[in-house]
């Protein structure tokens, strides 16, 4: 029964604080949103950190994409060269490189060994040139000026520096042991306070300490005057900085705590914010969808492609296996011209789509020419595609009749469609885009272009004569730096790498190349709003 | 007026807007709760503040288990015992002697809080601490004892304490009005 009447008595208090509400001062609130400004204002620095690890991060990667294209595309070439010596080498004939080099003179016209070497040559000089050296010479003079200026600005600083700090109040430099002293005179002071806070008779010593010895003779307030005493008598001659200058507690009101003007500047900071996260989510809501038409030239190579023997027919497997390892192995350039769409899926991610026509064209040296049902007054020139119709008919009559050596161009076109996703880096009028994707190309044609006098241009289309595959699927990956024009356009340089899955050549030629491909593109992107 | 969906679905996104609602909301709820642990409006302003940047830095983390307010509140309480743990640091909560509760059981019913208020203010801290948690947060001395540190015993002393505290002034309040012919508690 007691319990419970006792219960009752907590209970009651539950019931009267229930609905208990009490209006705080202005300035909680003000606080508050100072403090969550502070805490906020920490994120947006370690935000910004962030952002510039992975902008550096982008930079390397992107250099690195472009210093692997570039390696490859040089060791392609060294490929190609000895390719070239070795297929030369044929039963029945012993010409060396030395002597082969007039007959091709003869054909082409032009010695393409020498021009190649001129070219780089020129490109050597180009890169060697005075006006580059005198550019540098004089970036760095300007930087070693520049570096000087501000060794100078912060000589003078430092003298300026020093030359205040000599004018200042010589008691402004208080030794450590004055400085301990005066601490712990504060600290005694704050403690004999607090002492004194517990007696009813703090009020009065607070108002007129010289009245304390009268109105408070006893015991306590002795001490607390002793102490007083003590420091006043500690304190050295020279005047203590403001700070140390033990002051008389006084009753404040704890009504306001924060200071005016920081309040004034954390609400000027939050408005800044505020407006800056506005504009950026506009920017960000702006660039929702567009598309962009580009053009892109770079340059493949053979990637080390295999050629194993032909099984069904042996007459001609020798001469396919050669053939197939002259084209297979010629490296060349790459163009492309396109369209696409783009659109963003979140902050951050993108996907784009789009069409572009691709051509490959790559040169590579023959020997032979093919000669099809006996008909010797329209040879064609050797190629994947002369003997992939005769691999069709084993029965059709097909000679192979060597001949001196002459360039044959080999010209590719596919239609791709590529499907990339993209993660923004860095969304501002800079732009920084990692993209990675696959895309499915279409074959279109192949155009043999020999440079003999009397061998006619073919062009193959795809279907079962083609030795190329209709379709087949590729990686791609690749940088986007961009470049805000304006309130609709977007400038775009895409350093890119593709990457076939699977050989660009049906498996009946027995060849399996997949040619690795770098370009950089140009695109113009038109936002929509 | 915003649900408390979406002023939770505001705060969580740093909304300065909801923030600002949900703090109009429970403030004068909460400063009686900080009141009731401190000595000073000036004290349990601070406590405020910190408890309700707690309450906006933690709300990502609130899975709404509970109802908002009971939670606010446990953030109030954690707050202002924190607090006090400093001053218990200084001032340790011990035994104190046993009391003698006197017979008749008083209410407090018809009295405003302000002037209960009044009263647990002035309490010792130990015994203004333990008297909260036990008689208007619910805890028991167990809970008490975990989470202020000390034992059981304690606990139960400074309630004790406490209640005896309390209730002679309630008795003095009682005899106050009786005296000068106002309303009778």
């Amino acid at each position: 029964m007691k319990d419970m009447e006792r219960r009752k008595f907590e209970d009651s208090f539950q019931e009267a604080f229930k609905d208990a509400e009490v209006n705080p001062s202005e300035n909680v609130w003000t606080n508050i949103e100072l403090d969550l400004e502070k805490a906020e204002g920490g994120k947006m620095k370690r935000r910004l950190l962030f952002f510039q690890t992975l902008a550096a991060a982008s930079v390397v990667f992107a250099l690195s994409v472009a210093g692997v294209g570039y390696l490859m595309l040089k060791d392609s070439n060294t490929t190609e060269t000895i390719a070239k010596t070795g297929t030369n080498a044929l039963p029945g004939r012993n010409l060396t490189t030395e002597e082969e080099a007039p007959h091709q003179k003869d054909i082409d016209g032009q010695d393409t060994g020498l021009a190649k070497g001129k070219v780089n040559d020129q490109l050597d000089n180009a890169a060697k040139s005075p006006v580059t050296k005198r550019d540098l010479n004089e970036t760095s003079s300007s930087q070693q000026q520049l570096a000087l200026g501000e060794a100078a600005n912060s000589e003078g600083k430092a003298t300026e520096q020093s030359r205040l700090d000599n004018q200042k109040d010589p008691t402004a430099f208080t030794p450590a042991v004055e400085n301990e002293s005066g601490e712990n005179a504060v600290n005694e002071n704050l403690a004999a306070f607090d002492r004194k806070e517990q007696t009813s008779s703090v009020t009065v010593v607070n108002k007129d300490n010289k009245s304390i010895a009268n109105t408070l003779p006893d015991e306590k307030s002795q001490t607390t005057l002793t102490q007083k005493n003590n420091l006043v008598g500690v304190k050295p001659e020279r005047p203590l900085p403001a700070f140390y200058e033990p002051k008389q507690p006084e009753l404040q009101l704890p009504v306001s705590t924060a200071d005016p003007g920081m309040l004034l500047l954390a609400k000027l900071d939050a408005e800044e914010k505020k407006y800056a996260k506005e504009e950026k989510r506009q920017q960000n809501k702006s660039e929702k969808l567009w598309t962009s038409v580009g053009f892109a030239a770079g340059a493949f190579n053979a990637n080390n492609p295999s050629i194993s023997p032909v099984p069904s027919n042996s007459y001609y497997s020798l001469n396919v296996a050669n053939t197939a390892s002259k084209q297979s192995k010629a490296s060349g350039s790459a163009y492309s011209v396109g369209v696409s769409i783009g659109t963003k899926l979140s902050e951050r991610w993108v996907l784009q789509g789009g069409v572009n026509y691709l051509t490959q064209s790559s040169d590579y040296t023959a020997n032979n020419v093919v000669v099809m049902g006996g008909n010797f007054d329209a040879p064609k020139a050797e190629s994947l595609n002369a003997f992939n119709s005769q691999l069709a008919d084993a029965s059709a009559q097909t000679r192979v009749a060597q001949t001196y050596p002459y360039n044959v161009n080999n010209s590719v076109r596919f239609v791709s469609v590529p499907l990339q996703a993209g993660y923004l880096i860095l969304n501002k009028k800079f732009g920084v885009q990692l993209n990675a994707g696959v895309s499915t190309d279409l074959f279109l044609q192949n155009t043999i272009t020999p440079d003999g006098g009397g061998l006619s241009k073919t062009t193959q289309g795809r279907g079962d004569d083609s030795p190329y595959r209709s379709l087949n699927f590729s990686g791609l990956m690749g940088t986007e730096l961009s470049y805000k024009l304006g309130y609709r356009y977007r400038v775009s340089v895409n350093p890119g790498l593709r990457y076939p899955f699977s050989s660009v050549y049906k498996s009946a030629t027995g060849v399996d190349a997949t040619p690795l491909t770098f370009d950089v593109g140009l695109r113009f992107r038109y936002i929509f709003h | 007026m915003l649900s408390e969906d979406e002023l939770i679905e505001g705060c969580r996104k740093g909304n300065r807007a909801s923030q600002k609602a949900l703090y109009e909301r429970y403030c004068r709820k909460m400063l009686v709760v900080c009141l009731r642990y401190s000595k000073t409006t000036a004290e349990a302003e601070d406590t405020l503040q910190e408890g309700f940047v707690k309450v906006f830095n933690g709300i990502k983390d609130f899975r709404q288990e509970s109802k908002l307010e009971t939670w606010i509140t446990r953030i109030m309480v954690n707050t202002a015992l924190n607090v006090q743990r400093r001053k218990l640091y200084l001032y340790p909560m011990v035994d104190v002697q046993e009391v003698n509760l006197p017979d008749t059981e008083l209410s407090v019913s018809g009295i405003h809080f302000s002037q209960l208020l009044e009263m647990i203010q002035t309490l010792p801290h130990g015994c203004q601490i333990v008297f909260n948690l036990f008689a208007i947060e619910g805890f028991s001395h167990k809970e008490i004892a975990e989470q202020l540190g000390i034992s059981e015993g304690t606990s139960k002393s400074q309630y004790a304490r406490a209640k005896s505290l309390m209730q002679a002034k309630l008795l003095k309040e009682s005899t106050y009005y009786e005296r000068y012919g106002e309303a009778k508690i």
